[in-house]
């Protein structure tokens, strides 16, 4: 792949640093439900020990209660075992846009929490693939998205949808309230990722949404 | 002794209070950094043991902000952190602070509730 790996090398093990450990904390903080829940069963069974009696319904709540959270877990770990797998070649890859997208906002999604901002990717877009790098694309949609979390509008949600036009994909981040003073991409590596790519940042008219363009299939991949 | 618990986990804190309040700890809890602050106006706590990763208020300026509503507040902060090795410099430079990492083994929590009340 044609990348300046001196400039986007340090960057991209940033953002895989980041990611995982934002989802150690996700796992950790489904592990201490579980450790919890399990926890008030052991003190129901001493009690029961002790002759008081134990509604069965308390029991069943919390036995509902693990399962849903081991159901979490698998979810966070399957999300985890796909993008260590975004770089399993630096070959290009085809790919859908629908699933990488979503994939982009549940691995960022503990980051973008901390401003309270919750992502949605809107399903009505076309069925797409791409020839690209996921783990590259994955760090430049997950990049958009911590950039555009502080500068939501009071809805505090972002909706990410996409289209193409022509031999271009549009990924546009809605329910912005963009504050031109913040400069994106800002850093050597981050450009270097972006024109990898073939990419361009640019926001609205509005400063309502701000829109990545790429090429469907990437400049990478053409030389 | 009266505890107050933060987290934005829900399923977490309201199920640890449960399990403190069989211990004989009276323990009152909430999602976020906002209703903290109201309790902490509102009331006593022996401690509060507050989550450090929440989105709004995290639970680092958290801790600031009821130190400036109360000074002397004992606070227990828990991390979502493989280890909590990182944050002990700090903790013990305060003298009101301590940090468990999770999950947290409840043994070990009521004993650092004692610990840092003496």
């Amino acid at each position: 792949m044609n990348i300046n790996w001196d400039a986007a090398g340090p960057e991209g093990l940033t953002f895989f640093s980041n990611i995982t450990a934002s989802i150690s904390h996700e796992l950790n903080n489904s592990l201490a439900i579980i450790n919890e829940n399990s926890g008030l069963l052991e003190d129901f069974v001493l009690m029961a020990e002790q002759g008081i009696d134990i509604d069965p319904a308390k029991l069943l709540t919390l036995s509902s209660r693990i399962s849903s959270q081991v159901q979490r877990t698998e979810t966070i770990v399957g999300n985890l075992n796909r993008f260590a797998h975004s770089f399993d070649s630096a070959a290009d890859k085809n790919v859908v846009i629908g699933p990488l997208l979503k994939l982009a906002a549940a691995i960022t999604a503990r980051i973008v929490a901390s401003h309270e901002v919750t992502v949605e990717v809107d399903d009505a877009g076309p069925e797409l693939k791409l020839e690209t790098s996921p783990f590259l694309f994955l760090d430049l949609v997950g990049r958009c998205l911590e950039y555009a979390a502080p500068m939501t509008d009071n809805e505090k949600k972002i909706t990410i949808s996409w289209q193409q036009s022509a031999d271009r994909i549009t990924i546009s981040l809605a329910g912005l309230s963009l504050n031109e003073s913040h400069s994106f991409p800002d850093s050597e590596g981050e450009k270097a990722i972006l024109s990898a790519l073939g990419g361009i940042i640019s926001p609205d008219s509005g400063n309502h949404n701000l829109l990545l363009t790429i090429p469907a299939e990437s400049r990478a991949t053409k030389k | 002794m009266h505890v107050l618990l933060v987290d934005d986990e829900q399923e977490f804190v309201s199920t640890l209070a449960e399990r403190l309040a069989f211990r004989g700890i009276e323990a009152d809890w909430v999602t976020d950094g906002e209703k903290a602050l109201k309790k902490i106006r509102s009331r006593q706590y022996d401690v509060a043991v507050l989550d450090i990763k929440m989105p709004g208020i995290s639970g680092i300026k958290l801790g600031e902000k009821i130190h400036e509503i109360k000074p002397e507040q004992k606070i227990i902060f828990c991390t979502g952190h493989g280890s909590s090795a990182d944050y002990d410099a700090g903790a013990a430079q305060s003298g009101k602070e301590f940090y468990l990492a999770k999950p947290i083994k409840i043994d070990v929590l009521i004993e650092k509730m004692k610990e840092i009340q003496n």
